[in-house]
């Protein structure tokens, strides 16, 4: 049998032009490719910022109401963040929590996930006991920014202990971003003196699960 | 095999060198790796050429499926009730660990299954077994997602003092003439745990993620994670700080709203969260049942997994927990502030409802930071 040459050069050039760069899901069988064969971050990569807190964030002080004797027989005390000291202040504006979350992103969609714990003493609520002297209504709200903007907010939350939850996801171009999570609390009232603790949170955490398009 | 580099030879001409021929058999035989992005067209693959769990590693759902009537009452059923650690252990099939018991185990695993009975077998209650009786090798920089709702039915007054009786609840801080325990800084937590010991799943075998073995503290910062076992009795007001472990990992159940009015005369206000008879009952509520929500998502972070295999996850309950100055601590005593001596802890219990956990093991190539 002769060959003939040209064929042959033509089939085997088409041959290693399928090797080189050419295979598709008519040459790789079926089932073939499992999680190893990845390349690592390549479907998706993930990043946490853990147990976020007040005492860590900004160091917290003792309330000044609640001290143990005859008010609180127990001898126990509550301590967080107060009126008139950072980072409340005077209220009624966001205040970052946690670190910043800056993030390589591939582009697709960042799955994000954020829940803490708080406590906000009720025991003055609209006013102090047994006057009418008018203290903030005690709450506290949530918020998310991706790049500096709102992306998700909670509604203002009243019960004096609460997980918040936000899950949301947002389409992310490749690069880098910043996800951080922002707390808000009312505007100070008159009788707002900072003796009271307003709000203390622990255990928080800040998830983003970029996956990849 | 990667990239083959062939002599070029498609000359013009109608003869088949077999040195080239020979030589660019020999490139392709010689090729020792395997078959990568380079000899793959760009989205050639397709699904069907993917195997079995090339994201996700493992999914699983467990619910207790434990509904009942609205205004069914907490001692309709023992399993539901989860006691404060100071009080004692009757009824049988309720959840007791008194603190003054030996080798208490400060914690309850959260096991009533649809009957509102104590269930301790998997896939009963929220005991979820990993993966059948062989579980789940762990792999470094796995990413494990845990989901979890718990349906507080009652804040259950199971203990010495009655929900009518709000007095001995409210501080002075918030009623003129009281000295209740305080101004309901208290709660209950709610978390999972992991079993690498043994498919046996038997409750002791659960573990916080460090004690399991699959997750250092000290790893790029990392906190060791809240654990009541490191409670032994005699030290169940151990503090907790906030900043010193994990508390990312567990959800709040909150009790007691109690407040001050503006009227000279005092009259605190009192409220449960969560009140089976809300409809039916002049005293105070916040609510009917509440949900309590959790998520926790952390990574494998011990080389090869620390060789363990995971076999099963569950949800815990905690006791009654307290703030004080420099975090929390469990409560050891019981509500009696007009007692002698005056004792001024927390004996309310909780009764749960529905329960549920969710879990994804998501394999390290696309959990990765």
């Amino acid at each position: 049998m002769i060959v003939d040459g040209r064929e042959y050069d033509k089939n085997y050039s088409q041959y290693v032009s399928v090797l080189n760069g050419g295979m598709d899901r008519d040459n790789l069988p079926v089932n073939s490719i499992v999680y190893t064969d990845f390349e690592d971050k390549s479907v998706g990569r993930w990043q946490t910022v853990d147990n976020i807190n007040a005492q860590d964030d900004y160091g917290t002080s003792q309330d000044s109401n609640f001290t143990g004797g005859t008010v609180n027989p127990r001898g126990n005390s509550i301590n967080g963040l107060k009126y008139g000291s950072a980072p409340i202040e005077g209220g009624g504006f966001w205040f970052p929590i946690g670190e910043a979350l800056n993030m390589p992103c591939e582009e697709g969609m960042a799955v994000i996930r954020f829940h803490i714990n708080s406590f906000v003493p009720k025991y003055y609520h609209f006013y102090k006991r047994g006057t009418t002297d008018r203290v903030v209504r005690r709450s506290r709200q949530w918020k998310l920014e991706v790049d500096g903007v709102e992306v998700a907010r909670t509604s203002e939350i009243f019960p004096a202990f609460n997980t918040s939850q936000i899950f949301t996801q947002v389409p992310v171009s490749k690069g880098k971003h910043e996800f951080r999570v922002y707390c808000k609390v009312p505007v100070q009232k008159e009788a707002d003196d900072g003796s009271a603790v307003h709000l203390n949170y622990w255990g928080g955490q800040l998830s983003v699960h970029n996956r990849r398009r | 095999m990667s990239r083959i580099k062939l002599f070029n030879f498609y000359p013009n001409n109608d003869t088949t060198s077999a040195t080239e021929a020979n030589a660019n058999n020999t490139a392709i035989n010689g090729s020792t790796q395997k078959i990568d992005k380079e000899n793959v067209r760009n989205q050639g693959a397709d699904m069907v050429n993917l195997g079995d769990n090339p994201h996700l590693r493992f999914t699983a759902r467990q619910d207790n499926f434990a509904y009942v009537a609205a205004g069914t009452a907490p001692a309709t059923h023992n399993g539901w009730i989860y006691n404060a650690f100071t009080i004692g252990g009757t009824p049988s099939g309720q959840h007791y660990s008194q603190t003054g018991s030996v080798n208490a185990q400060f914690e309850y695993p959260i096991n009533h299954d649809n009957t509102l009975a104590i269930n301790t077998a998997h896939s009963k209650g929220t005991k979820i077994q990993v993966n059948g009786t062989d579980g789940i090798v762990l792999e470094h920089h796995q990413k494990i997602q845990i989901n979890w709702n718990v349906n507080v039915w009652d804040i259950y007054h199971n203990g010495n003092k009655s929900r009518l009786l709000p007095q001995f609840y409210m501080s002075q801080l918030v009623d003129t003439s009281l000295s209740g325990i305080g101004v309901g800084e208290y709660y209950y937590l709610i978390y999972p745990k992991f079993d690498t010991v043994s498919n046996s799943l038997t409750d002791s075998n659960f573990k916080t993620a460090d004690d399991a073995g699959f997750y250092q503290s000290g790893v790029g910062g990392s906190l060791a994670y809240f654990d009541p076992s490191d409670l032994t009795n005699g030290n169940s007001d151990v503090q907790f700080s906030y900043d010193n472990r994990r508390f990312d990992h567990c959800s709040v159940v909150p009790m007691h709203l109690i407040t001050a009015t503006e009227t000279a005369s005092g009259g605190g206000r009192f409220a449960a969260y969560s009140t089976y008879d809300f409809s039916a009952q002049d005293f105070a509520t916040a609510g009917p049942s509440t949900n309590i929500h959790g998520q926790h998502t952390f990574s494998v972070n011990v080389a090869g997994g620390g060789g363990k295999t995971l076999f099963g996850i569950q949800m815990f309950i905690s006791g009654p927990y307290r703030v004080n100055s420099t975090g929390q601590f469990l409560e050891s005593q019981i509500t009696d502030p007009a007692g002698t001596p005056a004792r001024n802890g927390v004996d309310v219990s909780v009764v749960l409802e529905r329960a549920a956990i969710e879990v994804e093991i998501i394999n390290p190539q696309s959990g990765r930071a």
